[in-house]
């Protein structure tokens, strides 16, 4: 019985083992970018019908866990391709010299002009208030109000454990810049709880335990598209929206170097960009003209978007961080 | 003679290798991040913040979990009751679920949005809110009642039926029988029992940080967190878990110091009729309905809005579950194989104190290793020889052993020594030593405490999340991960569905490994 159970467990964890190595190229990604539900099978099938080689996606936490895996590897990593980084991870993941430049001319639809030349950005996304607007008939318009709304409360995310957590954290310093302590002074009585999380943060809004939740622009979208439901809205903030703009980047010692540009490229292709709106549920990085859905079209102006530079974002955001913590542990 | 003085030192060889094998996961995981890592690391005024805040929500939660756990086992101990054992399973759910849809479970009772504030709501009362330390309070006697209950019952259970019937003929009074039968009893026990769950409590952050409100609620395990991931500084990581260790250890310490072992009874192996029932009869049902209402409440809501979505689980969620049962059953294998080798040797008669000491210290304390340490150091420690991603499963199932191991060793290690002083010196006289006294005389009177330890173990490791988060691979998705899957895409209906599939296999495990046990036993 045990010999079976231990043959069974070994057969269920190899699994991933039956294939050659050649032709095989190893991407990194986060977790929710594999899931069923996520973009990653439908891009390994249509990646896999004309690169002809093994496509494996492989999953290490979210965005932050993603770049410490990577880490942790350091220069024996088998990532040919890390997937899935945002702009505020850029700077540290090129500390590491473990990327190489992508050497490519971009043809990019993004709000802004995009400059890097190692990591290539394939979805986006603005940060933003989600609510019911069945419950909430009057949604603030910037943070200012949203602070004096005591009617209001609101759940958001760690900064230090979750990527939109520390979204807000860049938005708030991003507007107010030496003035953002008040806004989050403003802020602390209407903040709820903080999760770990998006996952929680969002569960917990949809059990009706906010009104407001921390999340993204398109979260709206999953809503009208997947459920017909028209009543979740993405409040639009006077001060303008920070960008999380997610990227790519190909690894320094991968031996698939061709593939893994191949893989770059048809990451920018017209194939991959129609599939990530409904199912990465972000914007995609290339205009699709009208294979997009209505629901995807910009609520905010290209002059709203708001977002550091990679070099600056490091540098803010540690002193963000102590300023944030040092309100809101009060 | 000879072939026992073997098998002595086999049974004690083992003990010795489970005890390597827990001090390499423990400490040799942290020694191999420490090595890892350059930079230097002092522990700033924040940090002492910190681990000032997590002893004291850790204490005042052991604390109410220990002495609500102890009337609650108490009062049903004392009445006896059609469904009971249903009941006293029951009561056990909450210890094994995830900790995400516990909090989820919690909130839709205790929350703004609740059931209590809707009930409450109509009569004037403003509404309560959940966010706060005693909202860390609450979820960790959530969490932790059960387990205080359940390990507290077998300690009634251990009591010779026959006290209670000298008690009744001697007239005893209820005082009387609480003095001079019960306090020996929990005395025993009790140190045990507040320790694990203070360091269960010691070790989780999701709760604190979730419940408690914000970032003033930190704990020690969010900040190897942060220090893992958001600053990858292993050093800082590394330190600040042997920080948490050494706290943990000192409690250990403190706890197996003060301890002391049962007396010598033995009994009969008869069924407990207690006469003093009619008495206290309200008291304890008004104790048993408020903790059951407290605790079952939450698994209601869980299991009505997971059945409203029952339609929504798939192919992916019953791998997952299969994925997730593999598992456990190798928990449940590695983990009761390094209990009763631990176990063999420290209810030995033959052992040193200072031996009994480390091995039992250690036991407990692996609860207070960060998970996140483990894995990362496994992971360091593994990367170079083979691809961890490749074996994610079975690294699990020996992780999630190594973290149930301090409650099969609570459940079990009581008993067997207790075996060990009421038969020990006879089996040594006639010579029954090693295996054939293993077989004979312990195995047969565990069967009890194995069964509820098998349970416990396997419904743990399925519940949790664990170390598949930092290794895992398409294939690997066990059942809470595709739960934080499903939720991280939107799939909110679907997640509460698989959770509520969770639910049901930990609790049907449990229930099964818990009958099995006790229909065996041929000493009832």
């Amino acid at each position: 019985m045990i010999k079976n159970l231990t043959t069974l467990i070994f057969f269920l964890s190899t699994t991933t083992l039956c294939f050659g190595d050649n032709n095989v190229l190893k991407v990194y990604t986060y977790d929710s970018f594999i899931s069923e539900w996520g973009p990653g099978p439908a891009i390994e099938k249509s990646f896999e019908e004309t690169c002809q080689c093994d496509l494996q996606l492989i999953g290490a936490g979210d965005g932050a866990a993603l770049l410490a895996r990577v880490q942790l590897e350091g220069k024996q990593t088998e990532a040919d391709v890390v997937l899935g980084l945002d702009t505020n991870l850029t700077a540290r993941a090129k500390e590491t010299g473990l990327f190489t430049k992508h050497n490519k001319i971009l043809n990019l639809n993004l709000p802004i002009s995009w400059n890097d030349d190692t990591f290539i950005p394939f979805d986006w996304g603005y940060f933003s208030f989600v609510y019911n607007s069945e419950k909430v008939t009057s949604a603030p318009k910037n943070f200012i109000e949203l602070a004096k709304r005591s009617d209001l409360k609101i759940v958001i995310q760690d900064p230090r454990s979750s990527t939109p957590g520390l979204g807000l954290l860049m938005w708030v310093k991003a507007a107010y810049g030496d003035e953002a302590s008040k806004v989050w002074k403003g802020l602390a009585p209407n903040i709820l709880t903080v999760t770990r999380g998006w996952s929680e943060a969002y569960g917990l809004f949809m059990d009706g335990e906010a009104e407001l939740v921390l999340s993204y622009t398109t979260s709206p979208a999953y809503h009208i598209i997947a459920e017909n439901d028209l009543s979740k809205k993405a409040a639009i903030f006077e001060e303008g929206h920070y960008m999380q703009i997610e990227v790519a980047g190909k690894v320094l010692g991968t031996d698939q170097s061709d593939l893994a540009d191949e893989f770059l490229e048809f990451m920018i292709s017209d194939t991959f960009q129609s599939i990530i709106p409904t199912t990465n549920w972000m914007y995609p990085v290339i205009d699709l003209k009208s294979n997009l859905d209505k629901a995807f079209l910009s609520p905010v102006s290209k002059n709203k978007s708001l977002i550091f530079d990679a070099n600056t974002a490091q540098e803010v955001r540690d002193s963000a961080l102590s300023e944030w913590l040092e309100i809101l542990s009060k | 003679m000879v072939r026992n003085i073997k098998q002595i030192k086999i049974t004690s060889l083992l003990g010795w290798i489970s005890l390597i094998l827990l001090i390499l996961l423990t400490l040799g995981t942290l020694t191999v991040i420490l090595f890892h890592s350059h930079s230097d690391f002092e522990l700033t005024p924040t940090d002492f913040k910190v681990i000032k805040f997590t002893l004291y929500q850790a204490g005042i939660s052991a604390l109410i979990s220990s002495i609500l756990g102890m009337f609650l086992a108490r009062s049903l101990m004392r009445q006896s009751f059609v469904g009971k054992s249903v009941l006293i399973t029951i009561l056990g759910a909450p210890f094994i679920l995830p900790t995400v849809v516990a909090i989820l479970g919690l909130i839709s009772v205790f929350g703004r949005n609740g059931l209590l504030n809707s009930i409450l709501g109509p009569f004037g009362f403003k509404t309560l809110t959940i966010y706060g330390l005693h909202g860390i309070v609450i979820a960790n006697v959530f969490f932790n009642l059960p387990l205080v209950s359940r390990l507290l019952l077998q300690g009634w259970k251990t009591i010779p039926a026959e006290q209670f019937r000298l008690a009744e003929s001697l007239c005893f009074t209820h005082k009387n029988i609480f003095l001079l039968i019960e306090v020996p009893m929990l005395k025993s026990r009790m140190p045990g029992i507040f320790a694990v769950v203070f360091l269960i409590c010691i070790s989780s952050f999701a709760i604190a940080l979730t419940l408690g409100g914000g970032p003033k609620s930190t704990t020690i395990e969010l900040a190897i967190y942060q220090a893992f991931r958001f600053d990858f500084d292993l050093n800082k990581a590394a330190n600040l878990a042997i920080f948490q260790f050494i706290l943990c250890l000192a409690i250990t310490v403190i706890v197996l110091w003060k301890q002391q072992t049962e007396l010598f009874q033995v009994k009969f192996d008869r069924p407990i009729n207690r006469w003093d029932v009619d008495e206290k009869k309200l008291l304890d049902w008004i104790i048993i309905c408020i903790c059951s209402v407290f605790l079952i409440t939450p698994l209601v809501t869980i299991i009505a809005d997971g059945a409203l979505a029952i339609h929504l689980v798939n192919k992916g969620i019953l791998v997952a579950l299969l994925k997730s049962i593999s598992v456990a059953t190798g928990a449940v294998i590695i983990c009761l194989f390094i209990t009763i080798s631990l176990g063999n040797v420290i209810a030995s008669n033959h052992t040193r104190l200072g031996v009994k000491w480390l091995m039992e210290g250690t036991g407990y304390f692996v609860i207070a290793t960060s998970p996140l340490v483990i894995g990362t150091g496994l992971f360091i420690f593994l990367y170079p020889i083979l691809n961890p991603t490749k074996f994610v499963l079975p690294i699990t199932a020996l992780v999630n052993a190594i973290m149930a191991l301090p409650f099969s060793l609570r459940i079990i290690l009581p008993a067997m020594q207790k075996i060990n002083k009421d038969y020990g010196k006879l089996s040594d006289s006639i010579g029954l030593n090693g295996f054939h006294r293993f077989f004979k005389l312990t195995l047969p009177r565990l069967r009890n405490e194995i069964g509820f330890a098998s349970g416990l173990i396997a419904a743990l490791s399925i519940g949790d999340l664990g170390v598949v988060t930092l290794f895992s691979a398409p294939q690997s998705g066990t059942l809470p991960l595709t739960i934080y899957r499903l939720m991280g895409s939107y799939q909110m209906e679907a997640a509460k569905a698989a959770a509520f599939i969770l639910l049901i296999t930990c609790f049907s495990i449990f229930l099964l490994a818990d009958k099995l046990g006790k229909s065996n036993a041929s000493y009832k």
